[in-house]
């Protein structure tokens, strides 16, 4: 939701190293990072932090497992977005999240399962939550690559 | 036997028994004298044997560039294993090709040849920005510092300040050489959000 950027990022796990010269720092081990209501895990996590202070985060999954990430939308009590893949790209500049190989995006309320949607690739504006999928995970379509899968519950009419 | 023979006889067991005595005196005096000055030797003072107040000591590299500058309040000298105590130390780097870095805390002991300086107490890390990195200052309350390594360890809990960012773990090592800090375990940063970055 939007009034997760205006939150701090924390992030913790067993292990840090940080680079002053190539200014990246690389967490491993149960990392698991938060900036208001979002929440993200994964085996490793790979930060580049620009001058504006703006970070571009890789998160890794280990291995046979898959990176998470959750956080609030906008527009409801308790609407919420989750996200799945061996990798996830997080830029909290244009607040665009992409998920990468067995890429999964669920769109819940509360418990209830709204939209579910697999593919290779995700990529989700989490300004517009706006998404698209593709079917291989360098981003592109591919004909034969593969499957999306999308499964979006309908809308309950709003009374007029 | 003759008289004149008895009393030869008689001379040259005087003159026997008179060198025997000669010579055993020297080397029970000998025996003495090396035991006392093994003795001297063998026991050496652990109390210290020299101080000095508010010194400034500056370390020079093999090419006689400026290493390092250590002051303090007070440096002892333990002559048993060549150690040195240190009340209030501030270690500054000179060398320019690295990272200027001020590291003080409450006391220290330098071993090994001062190769190791270990620091305890309220011990703090200050690196000033430099034209691309931010500030930066740790805190923990020991760190072994290895000058001739450039590398800072400790296993304690360490706080650090990164520009904006704040970092805690259990267990650090820098290397200043190579730029690279570790946190070895239950590592935690806190950043800011960009828009209100400092």
């Amino acid at each position: 939701e939007r009034a997760d950027r205006d939150k701090p990022t924390e992030i913790e796990a067993d292990q840090m190293v940080a680079d002053d010269v190539k200014q990246v720092t690389v967490f491993t081990g149960n990392v698991i990072m938060t900036q208001g209501s979002r929440v993200a895990k994964a085996a490793k996590v790979v930060l580049v932090q620009d001058p504006q202070g703006y970070q571009y985060t890789t998160l890794y999954a280990g291995p046979g497992g898959l990176a998470s990430l959750r956080e609030k939308r906008d527009g409801g009590p308790n609407l919420w977005t989750e996200g799945y893949g061996e990798r996830i790209e997080y830029d909290n500049k244009t607040e665009t999240i992409k998920f990468f190989t067995h890429a999964n995006l669920k769109r819940l309320d509360g418990k209830t399962l709204t939209d579910d949607i697999k593919g290779e690739y995700i990529s989700y504006d989490s300004k517009s939550e706006f998404y698209r999928v593709h079917n291989t995970s360098d981003g592109k379509s591919a004909p034969g690559a593969g499957r999306v899968k999308a499964v979006i519950e309908p809308r309950e009419k709003k009374a007029p | 036997m003759s008289a004149r023979s008895a009393r030869r006889f008689r001379l040259t067991a005087i003159f026997a028994f008179a060198a025997v005595l000669a010579v055993g005196s020297a080397w029970v005096n000998m025996v003495l004298k090396r035991s006392s000055a093994d003795e001297k030797a063998g026991v050496v003072r652990e109390d210290p044997d020299y101080y000095m107040d508010n010194f400034r000591h500056f370390t020079l590299k093999l090419t006689g560039e400026a290493d390092f500058e250590l002051t303090g309040k007070k440096m002892t000298h333990y002559p048993d294993n060549d150690s040195y105590l240190i009340n209030f130390p501030v270690m500054e780097s000179l060398d320019e090709r690295q990272r200027p870095q001020i590291t003080y805390s409450d006391w220290a002991f330098i071993e090994d040849v001062n190769s190791k300086i270990h620091m305890h107490e309220n011990v703090v890390v200050i690196r000033p920005p430099t034209g691309d990195t931010e500030a930066f200052r740790m805190t923990t309350e020991y760190l072994l510092v290895l000058p001739d390594e450039d590398i800072m360890r400790t296993d304690r809990e360490v706080i650090a300040y990164q520009g904006s960012a704040t970092m805690t773990g259990i267990g650090m090592e820098s290397n200043n050489a190579t730029r690279e800090l570790f946190l070895l375990s239950r590592a935690k940063v806190v950043y800011p959000p960009a828009n209100q970055k400092k």
